[in-house]
């Protein structure tokens, strides 16, 4: 069949020619159904069949035939054959097209040319391709509206198509050329209209961003783009593309990349650094750019800029906010360009409120050396003085109990953020559960150790050996140098990634925790899944700092003191205080879910208290109603319904509104990188793929070779034309057959 | 004759339980529907009274009577000379076939002890061979109501058996009928039309008057089947799946063929057919034929 038909667009359907035997095998049980009867006159019958035998035979195949045939021409002519043009049914089919456009929606189309945008300008080039179609003659049409992800219509006849573009709107999204042909691909395959050399044409309607294109520079990486080019070749389809733009290769656009603070916010009052960061992607620079900055909806006064071509400027506004908790910021370029989607940015920003900590001090002394807490008591109360901390907050907020004290109400851990058991000889299993249940609910457990502990009283209440207990590791034997006059142990590796740890990743700072002598530890074997943060250079390589996740907390364990009889660390203040501060502020951060994403990003969060009358507030202040209910969460927290779909596709500040629950903020940013309008040209396309036809004028290639007006022959008509005549030749077969066989009067 | 259901309508035929009510009942209603009595002879003399049936010959009626009487009553004559019938009946296998509730073997004792009655009634001589593929049995010529009751007890004992051979059996029967008459031969006649009209001719050579009854069945005169059949042939002749449809306007051709031949023959032979079909009332078959006989004799000709 090969060489004369390509293939089926309703491959399926094909296997209906299999009813063809349906004729046949009526006709075979209805040999078999001969009703019995006795004859006298048996003569004159065996004569009469001996003379009609032949004949009569002749008459019932032919018959047969021709129901057989009617059948399976009908079963083909729905199966739709086609062919191609080496077929030698070339001569005698119907040209039909199929047709792909896929509409470039990304943000970047809304580049503003004149009158209209580069979106605008795709979908009037679409409407025209489509009315290029033949309703008549069956040609389809399958848009894909390409954004960050592909909005794929159904294959729709042409007039569908043109009242389907009324509907299509730009995205704010990045361009995911990949998935965008390989939904194509997909739906092609699906209608198995793929199959045939040049049985498809899939155009490109773009305005040809070279980040889409090249490998490293798109949202996506160059490999699934490749392959879905490569699966098009193979099918022996050609893309072609058509660039949707007039402008320039490299048009000029300013692009607000970043509003957010320069450093870490510490808290409240404390003066923060906003940082709103300008890219001007154009080939020249901007002089006296505008640049402004809403705090929580109150504009701050705008600044001026020079953003020099292809670089980057900052404004960095200083910003004091009064409260913890959520704030919105919103930065603009005040300039206007045509591109007017990234010249705004909005950025929630959380400024924590100061750490609630908890030291449970397991060996008090009179003086700080001797106290288990006391340096970490220290670095966490910093004496006022006339530093430079005047008026700022205080991060911490710490208070100190003894482990008696941590099973009464003073010592109730859901009043505070971190708990630090400092030297503790060991809890009561009640406590165990308690904080179990505490840090499942995303408490953060510090403990460090020291000569007071029961190491085997530990190991029974807070380990287990399936590592579901507390501690995130097994306590092991206690482990001392010699004499620690001429010997010590110190870290010899450390997650430089983490962020506890990151401080110390700097070369500069890195010998504050590598060179610190460590005389005592007790040595340790992590649980699986543990982290290990920090080693020793002892010969087991013991652990020094390990961490672990329990559900939605954290648990550390530091396997020496925090005091300065096993190790000079807290005596070395440049180390104590990074250590300690960051240690407790990447402790508390728990595990809430992010409030500035990407453009597309489902929101979701979790509120402490039972949320009623759900409802998103979108970027252009339209309000709706959440579908769906709270779900409860362990640590009594509510896990709101997750907004997604079309009520996340603009960019800007969302907010969630509840009764009960407060107000949540989320930002949704587009791709910093959207507003980088470098073009490829037409000829730059074969390099990135061959499959890939850059198109001036429809049908007509302006890069690569070959016919880019793909045709496929289609037989369908032809075999219903065949189909009706059989059916008529049986029917006037049928009725000469009855006329001669009727009862003769 | 009526169309419906009469007295003598097969089906009513069918359902009397004794040949002899039925040939009485036959010989009776078809007497009673003619203008003229019905008669084998010409040439008659007074045998008795009977009561008048409309439709009698006002001319016969029996004025004395009816003046003594107060009844009308007509004069019944019979023939002079001395009629000899022999009766002869295919009772082989193929006659067992019927598409009615009755079989062609059914129709042709009904018929021959309908004529066996009429003749006896003219207190003519009447005789009865029943045969297959040869001779079976026989009640030799007789006349009265003894006979009557011999020939009706052979056919009603009678069961169709066996092949057929009439052509062979009515050249063997022919030299045993000592006294000349008519020979009424009742079957379907389906066997050899050569052997067939061998056997006639040598009946007629013996100065015998054969008359044919060609009985047939309804259905096999009209082949009007509908759906696929497998027929099992009657005296072993054999399985045959067809579709009557396609091969009816053949068949009918065929068997017309061959009728159409019987009749040829026979009228060479001046030998007269009679067509009977099952489904026609029998007391119409056998008065149509005899009327046509009696006004061919009183044209001159046989």
């Amino acid at each position: 069949m090969g060489g004369w038909i390509s293939g089926f667009v309703n491959a399926g359907i094909v296997a209906g020619a299999a009813l063809a035997a349906v004729p046949l095998i009526i006709h075979l049980l209805n040999r078999r159904r001969h009703k019995p009867m006795r004859w006298a006159a048996m003569r004159f019958v065996q004569a009469a069949h001996k003379r009609t035998r032949r004949r009569v035979q002749m008459e019932n195949w032919l018959l047969l035939l021709l129901r057989m045939g009617a059948i399976a021409l009908l079963a083909l002519a729905i199966a739709r054959p086609f062919t191609g043009s080496e077929s030698p049914l070339a001569g005698i089919t119907e040209t039909r097209r199929d047709l792909i456009v896929v509409l470039d929606g990304s943000a970047s189309t809304g580049w503003r040319e004149g009158v209209e945008t580069v979106f605008e300008r795709g979908v009037a080039r679409t409407r025209e391709l489509v009315r290029g179609l033949s309703g008549p003659r069956g040609d389809r049409a399958l848009l894909v509206l390409a954004g960050a992800y592909p909005r794929t219509s159904p294959w729709v006849s042409p007039e569908q198509a043109s009242a389907l573009l009324d509907t299509f709107q730009p995205t704010e999204e990045s361009l995911d050329l990949a998935t965008a042909l390989a939904s194509a691909i997909e739906a092609a395959e699906r209608e198995n209209s793929v199959g045939a050399r040049g049985a498809l044409e899939v155009r490109l309607l773009s305005d040809l961003q070279r980040r889409s294109f090249q490998p490293g520079a798109a949202s996506t990486g160059a490999a699934p783009l490749v392959e879905a080019l490569d699966r098009l070749q193979t099918l022996g389809v050609h893309v072609l593309v058509e660039d949707v733009s007039a402008a320039a290769s490299q048009p000029q656009n300013l692009s607000l990349v970043s509003v957010a603070p320069s450093t870490r916010v510490l808290g409240p009052v404390t003066p923060t650094d906003i940082r709103v960061e300008v890219h001007n992607f154009g080939p020249e620079t901007k002089n006296g750019v505008r640049v402004a900055l809403e705090v929580d909806g109150e504009r701050r006064p705008a600044q001026i800029i020079d953003v020099p071509a292809r670089g980057r400027a900052e404004a960095v506004f200083a910003v004091s906010f009064a409260r913890a908790g959520e704030h919105t910021l919103v930065g603009r370029v005040e300039d206007g360009d045509k591109l007017p989607l990234d010249n705004t940015r909005a950025s929630v920003l959380e400024v924590p409120a100061p750490a609630r900590v908890l030291l449970v001090n397991g060996a008090p002394g009179s003086v700080i050396e001797e106290d288990a807490v006391g340096y970490l008591r220290a670095v966490l109360e910093p004496q006022v003085d006339d530093g430079p901390g005047v008026g700022t907050a205080n991060p911490f907020e710490p208070r100190t109990i003894t482990p008696e004290d941590l099973g009464s109400a003073a010592g109730d851990p859901n009043a505070y953020d971190v708990i630090w058991l400092a030297n503790v000889e060991s809890l009561p299993a009640a406590t165990v559960d308690r904080l179990e249940a505490w840090v499942a609910a995303g408490g953060a457990l510090i403990v460090s150790l020291g000569d007071r502990v029961d190491p085997v009283r530990w190991n029974a209440r807070a380990w287990r050996a399936d590592g579901t207990g507390l501690l995130p590791a097994e306590l092991g034997a206690r482990v001392a140098v010699r004499s620690r006059s001429d010997t010590w142990q110190r870290v010899k590796a450390f997650a430089e990634d983490h962020p506890a740890l990151a401080f110390f990743a700097d070369e500069r700072f890195q010998p504050l925790l590598t060179e610190v002598p460590v005389y005592e530890y007790y040595a340790s074997r992590p649980v699986p899944g543990a982290k290990v943060l920090a080693t020793l250079d002892d010969d087991a390589s013991n652990p020094l700092l390990v961490e672990r996740a329990y559900d939605r907390g954290h648990v550390f364990l530091w396997t020496s003191t925090i005091d300065p009889s096993w190790t000079r660390l807290p005596q070395s203040p440049a180390t104590l205080v990074p250590f300690v501060h960051e240690l407790l502020r990447y402790a508390r951060t728990g595990q809430d879910a992010p409030r500035n994403l990407p453009i597309g990003t489902a929101l979701a969060a979790e509120v402490g208290t039972f949320p009623r009358g759900i409802q998103v507030v979108r970027p252009d202040g339209t309000k709706r109603a959440i579908d769906g209910e709270p779900e409860s969460v362990r640590g009594n927290r509510w896990k709101l319904p997750v907004v997604t779909g079309r009520d996340v596709e603009a960019s800007g500040l969302y907010r969630i509104e509840t009764e009960g629950a407060g107000t949540l903020a989320f930002a949704l940013q587009i791709d910093p990188f959207e507003g980088d309008l470098d073009r490829l040209s037409l000829d730059e396309l074969p390099r990135v793929h061959p499959a890939l036809l850059g198109v001036r004028e429809a049908g007509r290639a302006e890069s690569g070779t070959g016919d880019t007006t793909p045709r496929r022959g289609e037989l369908w008509r032809l075999v219903a034309a065949l189909c009706l005549g059989f059916l008529v030749l049986e029917s006037l077969w049928g009725a000469w057959i009855g006329r001669r066989r009727r009862v003769r009067a | 004759m009526a169309q419906g259901v009469s007295a003598l309508d097969p089906a009513v035929l069918d359902r009397l339980s004794s040949l002899s009510l039925v040939a009485r009942t036959v010989v009776e209603g078809f007497m009673a529907g003619q203008h003229r009595s019905a008669r084998l002879g010409s040439s008659v003399e007074f045998a008795q009274h009977r009561e008048y049936v409309p439709g009698d010959d006002l001319r016969r009626v029996d004025w004395k009577v009816y003046a003594r009487q107060d009844r009308l009553v007509v004069k019944q004559y019979v023939e002079e000379t001395n009629l000899v019938c022999h009766l002869l009946v295919d009772a082989s296998e193929s006659m067992d076939y019927g598409s009615r509730p009755w079989t062609k073997f059914d129709y042709a004792r009904w018929a021959a002890a309908s004529l066996a009655q009429l003749v006896l009634m003219q207190r003519d001589t009447a005789g009865l061979v029943l045969f297959d593929e040869a001779f079976r049995s026989k009640v030799r010529p007789g006349n009265g109501a003894l006979q009557r009751r011999e020939i009706i007890d052979a056919l009603e004992k009678a069961e169709p058996n066996g092949p057929t051979k009439i052509g062979s059996v009515i050249e063997w029967i022919t030299p045993k009928l000592k006294q000349r008459g008519i020979v009424c031969i009742f079957s379907d006649f389906f066997d050899d039309l050569e052997a067939i009209t061998q056997g006639l001719r040598r009946l007629v050579h013996a100065g015998h008057e054969p008359i044919v009854f060609q009985v047939l069945d309804a259905e096999e005169l009209a082949f009007d089947f509908n759906g696929l059949l497998r027929l099992e042939g009657l005296e072993a002749s054999g399985l045959q799946k067809i579709d009557p449809r396609a091969i009816r306007e053949a068949y009918l051709e065929e068997i017309e063929k061959h009728n159409r031949e019987l009749a040829r023959q026979a009228a060479l032979l001046r030998i007269d057919v009679v067509p009977m079909s099952t489904a026609q009332g029998l007391d119409a078959v056998l008065s149509t034929y005899l009327a046509h006989r009696t006004a061919r004799a009183r044209g001159g000709r046989r």
